[in-house]
């Protein structure tokens, strides 16, 4: 009897912690689950977006078939891939160089902390607005040098620059994390030992923070491969295309060209590269991580 | 017990009472006041006009109609150019559509496809216009141009007058030496806003429509069907046109792909820039923002024959075979608003409505007998009407479908930006595009 009444209690305690999942489970399904798996049938068929998806005709493989026939698709994935490395480098190095800073014990620690968080909490159409400002009024103004946004060999860093600005507070909350959790005993033993600061924070910090690594390089770099809204609002892919990542080329196909089936079979095969490299970038981290 | 039993029957009877099947034959009080709420209309109306000119014309327009209909009132929401009709599409594919938008039919077929568009050729007001709604293919009026839209150059004439420009250019020599002149006296000749990609496409718009436009209706829709070719075609120059858009571009102020449409008027309007080359909104745009400046106009001067410069407009198509059904003011079929639309509709055919267009939107109204002297920014134009130096360019189509029109507006953009400014190479890469997009939709 006494067993029974603390299995009822484990289980109302498991459903109280799962409640809390739902409201994520129910946005999520809502917005991804379904429509994924909705549009399964869409990249079967020729479907323009506009027309009743009834009206649309099957074509079989076609648009699969038509992807891998098409150069042109490797434009943007090279645009996707520069964006995401040039922002997987600059959100985690500014993430871990200000999280190294305000976990130092100063007078305004707690308040560079929320600073440098900030902008991320601003929506990066806001960030788009402000930093188009930036880019044609004020750097042109005070350094005489011409719009970036505006120059096709400089375009996808400058949005770089939005992101990074925009988004190095998160990373850098995860390395916080990673930092506050490493045993202060062991650069007490190193200081002991004679280990200087530089190698300190690369013996000790760096390998016991890997997990923190893993997690900030999987995710910043999936989530800028696939990025379409800020380039939308920033450069709507210009100039001349130079910013068209692979996100704005698979809505422009979705929602502008009236090409949905096509557009909806590219972003099926994009998300299999996607996961690819995810499962590859994480494993790749993972085994470099250590356990404390 | 009793009383619980009685507060939840009466509760139930309330919630069914209010249920419109379960509800007794209304009375005449309450079948007065459905009727009056039937007659209440608020009409939505999606549309893209960010100028103050074209935003005040709205505001009067509506008010003078609500004040004659009391019961009908509107919400007007504004969406820039450049997502406009990517927001306009997914909300007729979600059923959420506005009662009013405009939108180019000929680019986007499925509307009428997908009957999303209202039918609108046996209204009584289609007479009203100067020229009557083009029908498309299928005989039917979708779309309703209330607007004489056209494109040339428009200038800042005492900027001219400093510049000792006396009169305003004939033909692309005379331009060429004008722009010299201003250059000269440290005044940039053209201000270019390109960073809104729309206003690029409106400098070569200004360019075809005189050098290409008034004797090749279809040229669009061949190279569309790919019948012709962007390069080697004898009937349509383009290589001149990239040449002169690329002297417009060299003088233009320093990065117009930098520049919004916005500061590219304050140019003109400061007198730092001489001209700006787009369509006939323009001249409402820089009184709105200067009211005493002097705006004149003149038609791209593309060719050098003088009597070949002219300002073109869309008429009806010249052939059957170019039937078109245009762009303009849509209705939305599934409106439940529809008659109150109709009934605006019927205003915006009145002269009343289209004087309040002219004096603030300062365009020129598409409707019969409106005045002709509401702007005198305006006297150029009607001077060329006079010297038959207007055209009617029939069905001819500024912009191309879909993914086709993209691949114009990069290579145009990447031939401006280039060094080297290979027109030759331009066009016959803008060919292997238009093929390969073709190929794709089959």
């Amino acid at each position: 009897m006494q067993v029974s009444a603390r299995k009822i209690h484990s289980i109302k305690a498991s459903a109280t912690r799962l409640s809390f999942l739902l409201p994520t489970i129910f946005f999520f399904g809502i917005a991804m689950l379904i429509p994924f798996f909705l549009g399964i049938r869409v990249a079967f068929t020729d479907w323009d977006g506009i027309t009743p998806l009834s009206m649309a005709n099957y074509v079989g493989l076609h648009n699969f078939v038509s992807i891998f026939h098409n150069s042109d698709v490797l434009r943007p994935l090279r645009i996707a891939i520069i964006y995401a490395l040039l922002n997987t480098l600059g959100n985690n190095f500014f993430g871990l160089l200000f999280a190294v800073g305000v976990t130092k014990k100063y007078r305004f620690n707690k308040a560079h902390r929320l600073i440098f968080f900030m902008p991320a909490a601003l929506s990066s159409v806001l960030a788009a607005f402000m930093w188009n400002y930036i880019y044609s009024n004020v750097l042109p103004q005070i350094l005489g040098v011409e719009n970036y946004l505006s120059n096709p060999s400089s375009v996808v860093a400058a949005v770089s620059v939005i992101t990074i600005w925009g988004g190095c507070g998160v990373p850098m909350l995860i390395y916080i994390a990673g930092l506050t959790s490493v045993p202060s005993s062991l650069y007490e033993s190193a200081v002991i030992d004679g280990a200087n600061a530089f190698q300190q924070f690369w013996k000790i910090t760096i390998p016991l923070i890997m997990q923190s690594f893993t997690v900030n390089i999987t995710i910043t770099f999936t989530n800028s491969l696939s990025s379409a809204g800020l380039f939308l609002a920033a450069t709507h892919g210009g100039p001349g295309g130079a910013s068209e990542s692979m996100g704005l080329y698979i809505y422009n196909f979705l929602f502008k060209y009236n090409k949905a089936g096509y557009g909806q079979a590219l972003a099926y095969l994009f998300l299999a590269f996607i996961v690819v490299l995810a499962v590859l970038i994480s494993g790749i981290f993972r085994k470099r991580e250590v356990e404390m | 017990m009793k009383k619980r039993i009685a507060l939840i029957a009466a509760a139930a009877l309330m919630v069914l009472s209010a249920m419109p099947g379960c509800s007794k034959p209304s009375g005449t009080t309450s079948e007065t006041q459905s009727k009056a709420s039937e007659q209440k209309a608020v009409i939505t109306w999606m549309h893209h006009v960010q100028e103050e000119s074209g935003v005040q014309y709205m505001k009067k327009s509506t008010e003078a109609f609500t004040k004659k209909n009391p019961n009908i009132t509107f919400e007007l929401t504004m969406v820039p150019q450049d997502n406009y009709p990517t927001l306009l599409k997914s909300k007729l594919a979600a059923g959420d559509a506005p009662d009013m938008f405009d939108v180019d039919l000929d680019q986007n077929p499925g509307f009428i496809k997908s009957g999303y568009v209202y039918d609108m050729s046996k209204q009584p007001w289609l007479h009203n216009f100067i020229t009557e709604p083009p029908a498309g293919p299928d005989g039917k009026v979708y779309a309703i141009p209330t607007s004489i839209a056209f494109f040339g150059v428009f200038y800042n004439k005492d900027v001219f007058k400093t510049a000792g420009i006396s009169s305003t250019p004939t033909t692309w020599s005379e331009f060429q030496q004008d722009c010299s002149k201003l250059k000269s006296k440290g005044i940039i000749p053209i201000a270019s806003g390109y960073k809104d990609l729309w206003t690029m496409t409106c400098s070569f718009h200004a360019d075809k429509m005189t050098a290409i436009a008034p004797n090749y209706e279809d040229w669009t829709k061949q190279l569309e069907d790919r019948k012709v070719t962007w390069a080697n075609n004898p009937k349509a120059d383009m290589n001149s046109v990239l040449k002169r858009q690329a002297y417009v571009y060299d003088n233009s102020q320093k990065d117009p792909f930098g520049t919004t449409w916005d500061a590219a008027q304050d140019l003109v309007v400061t007198g730092k820039a001489a001209m700006i080359i787009n369509g006939s909104w323009t001249p409402g745009n820089l009184e709105t923002k200067d009211s005493k400046i002097n705006v004149g106009m003149f038609p791209f001067p593309s060719s050098e024959d003088a009597s070949k410069n002219v300002f073109a407009i869309n008429g009806n198509a010249k052939t059957k075979a170019n039937a078109y059904y245009g762009m303009g003011q849509c209705v939305y079929s599934k409106s439940k608003n529809v008659d109150a639309v109709m009934k605006y509709m019927a205003f915006r055919a009145t002269v009343e409505d289209g004087n309040l267009y002219q004096q603030y939107a300062k365009q020129l109204s598409a409707v019969k007998g409106c005045s002709s002297d509401f702007d005198p920014s305006y006297k150029e134009w009607f001077d060329a009407q006079k010297n038959g130096l207007v055209a009617d360019i029939g069905a001819f189509r500024r912009d191309y479908s879909g993914q086709l029109d993209t691949a114009y507006n990069n290579t145009m953009t990447n031939f401006l930006m280039s060094k080297d400014r290979n027109a030759a190479a331009t066009l016959k890469s803008l060919d292997a595009q238009f093929d390969k997009i073709a190929n794709l939709n089959k």
